[in-house]
């Protein structure tokens, strides 16, 4: 049945109050005015990148005793490029690029291929996509995690096992994945309620694509530091206006100081 | 003679005496009709009756008919408020004064007895002791204190009229624009209704009403607040206060308010309405009275006749000033002061832990009593003084705190329920201790151990004059060095235990450093090196390098860490099961050498030289004692020659160690035995030969009623006067108040000052007396390092000990649950098993608004998992009250960080957010919240009161310690799984284990958690300890009683059931599969993963029928963290998606799993098949 003028503005209205109510959620710009811009830099690590410790492998020792496990809580390059920094947006609300919704996969995998968490880190935009762990050794592997305020997780992964979780709350931090078989296995994750998070890569470079023009809170963290707390950047915290076009963060050194020793 | 006119007396005369005596006695009965009138109970009962009850009647019908109009409109008119509605306008219709009422209210009229009249409690079975008679108590309290008793309707724990307080509230007023700045729109805006007048002064400005979900709602204000500041500034006047309130909401800032809430004695209600007074209480006031607890005279209708004490000095001026106070001296019980109103518990509740704060009861119900007894326990009081709590007839009267003796018949532990000395044995102290060093801590224990609870009974001169403190130092010398000398001599000789013949590594102090921080030590001693662990259960250790200073001493300690118990057969050392092997080395080391090595290697104290032994000193003290026993003379030869073989047949006692020939070394061991017995060391020490010896203080059972007369304050005032000295300057005003409260209470000679005196100065009662007593003849008690706030609580404690039990129905005799946590709470404090196990869990109680609050997310589980909670408390956890809230309390962990602080979480408006993981279901917002599922995520302005766990401080303090070293070791360790790792809580541990199993494993402890980092030691446990334990965590589990293991619900199968029995072959190749099942991480019998890593080791699973609970073991199997939230393990058995395993065990998860869990429950019968 057509509506009535009345009904039409009522109804109007009503979702119009709906959407402002539940306005802290980050909105979806369509508009074809909105503008956008992209953040890149690259994290080095100000010094002679240690060597990666190899880890102790005392459990299915048949099969994982045969890969060269080592520990991966700090990858940084020969010339210092330091992988798997996350760095994401903190300011709530934040407009969302159509673009970058259209490209995001429905889900994201963690894979268990030679005893290890393949990815080693990860990033989730909950609202959009769930997350997939799979196994592809030939032993049983199993996935725990554990993110503030949502359902722990503890899933056994038997031989080509797989499972599927989804997070309904978005984290402050990246939430730690463990394998309660294998001591040594650990992946980080981070749900966020919006898609501008970013980790980066082998060389420590990193790019944030579609992030709406105007100031934006970035948030900074790795799994040795914490929060990356830089005079800067205190409690790895900065803001940052985004001008449309790409905006250079620049290159961010980090002493040896500030990664403790697990 | 002819009659006249003439009388005997002058009638004129007489006419003027009887008009004069007439007038008198009318004016006297006026005098009279008006004292009576003036009484000043009936004062109380007008104002109670006349003011303080219609205006609460009044203020409660506004809100009822406020709510009324607030509900919406098709609801208007709801039976139950509108029945509340009008019951309170007849009841308020009654209140008002009316002509009947002032009639009766009249002077003469009121004579009478109505409607003012005395109230009286009659308590025939609560008799008093009228010296040679029990008479019937009457308690008439309630005539002045008429609001005693009542509670918030429907909220029987709140008191109607709360005692008077001053609070701080925080007012946010919505941001709006006022039309007319009037009280109709402080109503509108703030939702806050002002009286017309007062409660007791009709110029206060006092809240009347606050309207639901209002901004004044939300401040928490209350009808009958009465307001006295805003932001800082007193206000004075009703329009006063609108009119800045309504600036306040004009320029929409946030307003401080200050508040009288409640109201004076005698107007406001009892505390703790929960479990005093209250009819649903378990001590209701129409059985128990008043003075059963309080004291004093209940039949006194006067403030100074009912013998009321003052608290302080402060309010005993205000007393006198304002009530006319003063201290009846007619009666014997006079009312016991607030700081000891605690006291009188101990009347009916003997047991004393049975005050300890309880699910039912979880704030404290008498804090500072349990404080004192732990401190009487602790400090051993009960070494001198006995604590009898049983009369000749065995009934028992009070607290029982008698010692154990070590006398040949209860060595083999034939009597267990006594206490255990609570000093070190020093039944081998010669292998141990030098002689050096003995006779240096005996002098001074605190100067080598700074918070040593050892007393000080040397040197204690402060009350004597210059030639009697040189004569006691004289002496002091000559017992010091005869202790030493006795204490060697029957020194035991003892077996060393020899390093073990594996060990390979010579003893570290690097290694014992690790073993002592993460092997559990802290968990009863301290040491300088950590000062985070803060246990009182054992003595500090921070200076064993002094105290074990040569070769022989240092291999006595390895071998008492080795083995406790061999050395003290009633020592609450257990004995750590750990042998020889650290696993992370080569070689093999030895933890008890390593400990020893680095305890030993702190020094930072040497024994002062003992000043040479004076033979004329030793001679006169033998003699002294000598003296004692035998005449003059013939004490005076004994000591010359010794005591000659003809007569040693007939000395008796001490004496017989005088035996002839006599030498210096005999005279130097009869004088330290008769020190040692004059001083009561045995009754904190094991001593050979003094195992029977009788306590040498008076018995404190009945010390509380103990006649004043009896107290010896002898010349105490005058020692006070001159040890006068002004509070030091760090003194709280607290402080300050307690001590002048005490130091009056000394000076009165009342029983609080005595006591206070004698643990702060127990020689001085001994001032301008000592001269006139021989050494041996002067007061003995030591001094102890108490605290003024310690002091106190003994005092409380000891205050309590009347041995006055009431009639049997009144003394607490707990149901058997209750008794069995009561019993069981003796030997935990005992034994200190909540220092390392957390026995209650942490309580948040927190307020949230039921429309905004996000639940945690459902739990997809089985059916027989879902929590049963009383769909009642579900409803009432979505009906807010007039603010808008609801409450409810979680048991559980809040999540804390890798160094164990509390994890913050921010809100959606960058406010922190805490997770609080749940160990009981709770039901929030209309949703019950399961355990394991996700944290309840609360704002901090949400938590109203954090009540922290009981017990547990190692495993907190172990936790950020395992955590670092499992992650420097290369494991991901996560906080959850460090948990695991530290010792487990065991609130809930009898709901889990089978009683049986448990009792084995307390006695005989066994390895069931690999991947702990510290094992379950040997304590010295009697059978019957064992059982009381057991029994304790079965009752505070909730199980119901006896507590009885539970078989397997259908037990083995039987021979024709193949079905069943080729279910359990299945189930079989589950608990051995390698690959993915239990075998991965569990061991089953001797089939297992092989050697790895400790960490992932899970315990085995061969006993799992006969240590766990058949209903429990059902839920582990099905949701791990439903029965612990923080294991490990996984979810073998997803009660949604498809069942895995189905290779090996097809079927359904739940098939799966019930076929698991028929193996695990009859594996013994399986394995025998």
């Amino acid at each position: 049945m057509p509506l009535t003028r009345r009904q039409f503005v009522l109804r109007t209205a009503a979702a119009t109050g709906a959407v402002a109510a539940v306005g802290r959620f980050p909105t979806i710009i369509r508009a074809a005015e909105a503008q956008w811009g992209d953040l890149v830099g690259r994290f080095v690590y100000d010094g002679k990148p240690p060597q990666r410790k190899k880890l102790k492998v005392d459990k299915d020792v048949d099969c994982c005793g045969q890969f060269d496990i080592r520990d991966e809580s700090l990858l940084a390059g020969e010339d210092g490029g330091l992988a798997n920094v996350f760095i994401y947006v903190r300011s709530r609300g934040i407009a969302i690029c159509p673009e970058r919704e259209e490209k995001t996969e429905p889900r994201v995998t963690l894979d268990n291929r030679d005893c290890i968490f393949s990815p080693h880190c990860l990033k989730i935009w909950y609202n959009k996509q769930e997350f997939y762990t799979v196994n592809s050794d030939p032993v049983a592997q199993n996935v725990a995690f554990e993110p503030v305020g949502d359902t722990p997780c503890n899933a056994v992964l038997p031989v080509k096992g797989d499972a599927t979780y989804k997070f309904t709350r978005r984290q402050l931090t990246p939430v730690l994945i463990k394998c309660n078989y294998h001591p040594w296995e650990s992946a980080y994750i981070l749900p966020r309620d919006n898609p501008y998070t970013e980790i980066s890569r082998a060389d420590g470079t990193f790019q944030m694509a579609g992030l709406p023009v105007g100031p934006v809170e970035f948030q900074a963290w790795h799994e040795r530091i914490g929060p990356l707390d830089i005079p800067a950047w205190p409690k790895g915290r900065f803001e940052m206006t985004i001008k449309p076009g790409v905006n250079d963060l620049g290159t961010i050194r980090l002493a040896p100081s500030l990664f403790p020793e697990p | 003679m002819a009659a006249g006119d003439e009388t005997f007396f002058n009638l004129r005369r007489m006419h003027v005496l009887f008009a004069g005596s007439a007038a008198a006695l009318l004016a006297a009965t006026v005098w009279l009709l008006a004292v009576d009138h003036a009484r000043p109970w009936k004062g109380y009962q007008r104002t109670y009756r006349q003011q303080l009850e219609p205006w609460l009647t009044e203020a409660r019908l506004r809100a009822a008919e406020a709510e009324d109009l607030s509900v919406p409109a098709g609801q208007h008119g709801q039976p139950e408020l509108r029945q509340t509605i009008e019951q309170l306008r007849r009841q308020l219709a009654q209140q008002q004064p009316h002509w009947a009422k002032r009639l009766f209210g009249l002077p003469l009229v009121d004579a009478f007895g109505r409607p003012l009249s005395i109230e009286q409690i009659w308590l025939p079975e609560l008799t008093i002791d009228y010296h040679f008679r029990q008479v019937a108590r009457f308690d008439r309290c309630v005539t002045c204190h008429q609001a005693i008793q009542r509670s918030v309707p429907g909220a029987p724990a709140d008191p109607a009229f709360p005692r008077q307080q001053s609070l701080a509230l925080r007012l946010q007023p919505p941001k709006t624009s006022i039309a007319r700045p009037d009280e109709a729109a402080l109503e509108q805006v703030l939702g806050l209704v002002l009286a017309e007048c007062g409660w007791l002064d009709s110029e206060a400005v006092t809240v009347q009403q606050v309207r639901p979900r209002s901004p004044a709602a939300v401040a928490q204000l209350l009808p009958g607040d009465v307001l006295l500041a805003i932001d800082g500034q007193p206000v004075i006047g009703r329009s006063a206060f609108v009119a800045r309130l309504l600036e306040g909401v004009a320029a929409g800032r946030a307003m401080g308010l200050e508040v009288r809430r409640g109201l004076p004695h005698p107007y406001n209600s009892h505390p703790r309405l929960d479990l005093f007074v209250g009819e649903s209480s378990p001590h209701p006031m129409s059985e128990f009275g008043c003075t059963i607890c309080h004291d004093g005279q209940g039949s006194g209708t006067d403030f100074g006749w009912a013998a009321h004490t003052p608290n302080d000095l402060a309010q005993r001026a205000r007393w006198q000033r304002e009530l006319g106070w003063f201290a009846n001296p007619h009666w014997d019980l006079p009312m016991l002061p607030a700081r000891f109103a605690e006291s009188r518990c101990l009347k009916c509740h003997h047991q004393v832990s049975d005050l300890e704060p309880s699910r039912r009861f979880p704030d404290p119900p008498a804090a500072k009593l349990l404080a004192g007894y732990q401190l009487v326990r602790q400090n051993g009081c009960f070494g001198c003084h006995e604590i009898k709590g049983y009369d000749d007839r065995g009934q028992s009267v009070g607290p029982d705190m008698r010692l154990e003796s070590l006398g040949a018949e209860e060595k083999a532990g034939a009597d267990t329920y006594r206490l255990r000395k609570v000093g070190p044995s020093l039944r081998n102290v010669a292998t141990r201790l030098s002689s050096q060093f003995l006779p240096a801590v005996v002098a001074d224990p605190a100067a080598f151990r700074p918070q040593s609870r050892m007393p000080r009974l040397f040197g204690l001169h402060e009350h004597l004059d210059a030639s009697q403190s040189d004569a006691a130092q004289q002496f002091e010398a000559v017992e010091l060095q005869a202790i030493t000398a006795y204490l060697q001599a029957v020194s035991e000789p003892v077996e060393l235990l020899p390093t073990p013949a594996e060990v390979t590594e010579a003893p570290s102090a690097e290694r014992g450093r690790r073993l002592f921080r993460i092997q559990g030590c802290l968990a009863c001693h301290r040491h300088p090196e950590f000062p985070d662990g803060q246990s009182l259960q054992g003595p500090e250790l921070g200076n064993l390098g002094a105290k074990y200073a040569d070769q022989q001493s240092r291999q006595w300690l390895t071998s008492w860490i080795r083995d406790p118990l061999r050395h003290a057969p009633r020592t609450r050392m257990p004995i750590d099961a750990g042998a020889a092997s650290d696993g992370n080395s080569e070689g093999v080391s030895d933890p008890a050498a390593d400990l020893a090595a680095w305890l030993t290697s702190y020094r930072d104290w040497k024994p002062p030289s003992a000043p040479a032994l004076s033979a004329t000193d030793l001679d006169q003290l033998a003699l002294q004692h000598l003296a004692a026993s035998f005449p003059a003379a013939e004490a005076a030869e004994y000591l010359q020659t010794g005591i000659p073989a003809s007569r040693a047949d007939q000395v008796q006692g001490d004496e017989r160690l005088l035996q002839a020939p006599l030498d210096r070394q005999k005279k130097l061991q009869y004088v330290g035995r008769r020190t040692i017995r004059k001083r009561g060391c045995f009754g904190c020490h094991d001593i050979p030969g003094l195992e029977d010896a009788a306590p040498i203080g008076p018995a404190l059972s009945d010390w509380g009623r103990k006649q004043l007369s009896l107290l010896a304050f002898e010349q105490i005032n005058g020692y006070v006067a001159r040890q006068e000295s002004p509070p030091a300057p760090t003194a709280s005003a607290a402080d300050r108040q307690r001590q002048d409260f005490f130091r009056e209470a000394l000076l009165a000679h009342r029983r609080e000052g005595f006591l206070w005196q004698k643990l702060h100065a127990p020689r001085s009662f001994d001032y301008q007396k000592a001269g006139g007593k021989r050494f041996n003849e002067q007061l003995k008690m030591g001094r102890f390092t108490l605290t003024d706030e310690q002091c106190e609580q003994i005092a409380t404690f000891v205050l309590g000990l009347v041995a006055e039990p009431p009639a049997a129905r009144y003394v607490a005799r707990p149901a058997p649950p209750q008794q069995a946590i009561v019993a069981g709470r003796k030997v935990l404090d005992e034994l200190g098993c909540a220092q390392c196990h957390t026995l209650e869990m942490e309580r948040w109680t927190i307020e949230y608004d039921p429309h905004k609050f996000a639940a945690p997310p459902a739990v997809t589980d089985y059916a027989f998992l879902k929590p049963q909670i009383d769909p009642a408390v579900v409803a009432a956890s979505q009906r807010p009250d007039r603010r808008g809230l609801c409450r409810v309390e979680l048991v559980g962990m809040p999540r804390v960080d890798a160094k164990g602080q509390l994890q913050e979480d921010e809100d959606e408006e960058g406010r922190p957010l805490y997770a609080f993981g749940l160990w009981e279901p709770a039901a929030i917002a209309g949703q019950v919240c399961s355990v394991g599922g996700a944290e309840v995520l609360v704002g901090q302005g949400q938590i109203v009161a954090r009540r922290p766990p009981q017990g547990g401080a190692l495993a907190r303090l172990l936790f950020p310690e395992v955590l670092a070293e499992a992650r420097a070791a290369g494991a991901t360790g996560s906080q959850a799984e460090a948990w695991g790792w530290v010792p487990p809580a065991l609130a809930y541990l009898g709901r889990a284990v089978q009683p049986q199993w448990m009792y084995d494993y307390l006695l005989q402890p066994s390895v069931i958690r690999p991947a702990a980092v510290l094992r379950m030691p040997k304590y010295n446990l009697s059978p019957q300890e064992a059982r009381r334990l057991v029994d304790y965590f079965a009752a505070s589990a909730g199980v119901e009683f006896p507590y009885s293991s539970s078989a397997s619900p259908a037990g083995p199968p039987a021979a024709a059931d193949a079905a069943r029995r080729q279910r359990m072959n299945m189930a079989l190749q589950i608990l051995r599969d390698r690959t993915t099942y239990c075998a991965k991480c569990h061991l089953v019998g001797t089939y297992g993963p092989g050697g790895q890593s400790r960490s992932v080791l899970a315990p085995n699973l061969d006993q799992v029928g006969r240590r766990i609970r058949p209903d429990y073991l059902r839920r582990w199997l099905a949701n791990p963290q439903s029965a612990l939230p923080y294991t490990a393990m996984p979810v073998n058995f997803p009660p949604s998606g498809p069942p895995l395993g189905q290779d090996l065990l097809p079927g359904s998860s739940q098939e799966q799993l019930d076929a698991v869990l028929d193996l695990l429950l009859n594996y013994d019968w399986y394995h025998r098949q």
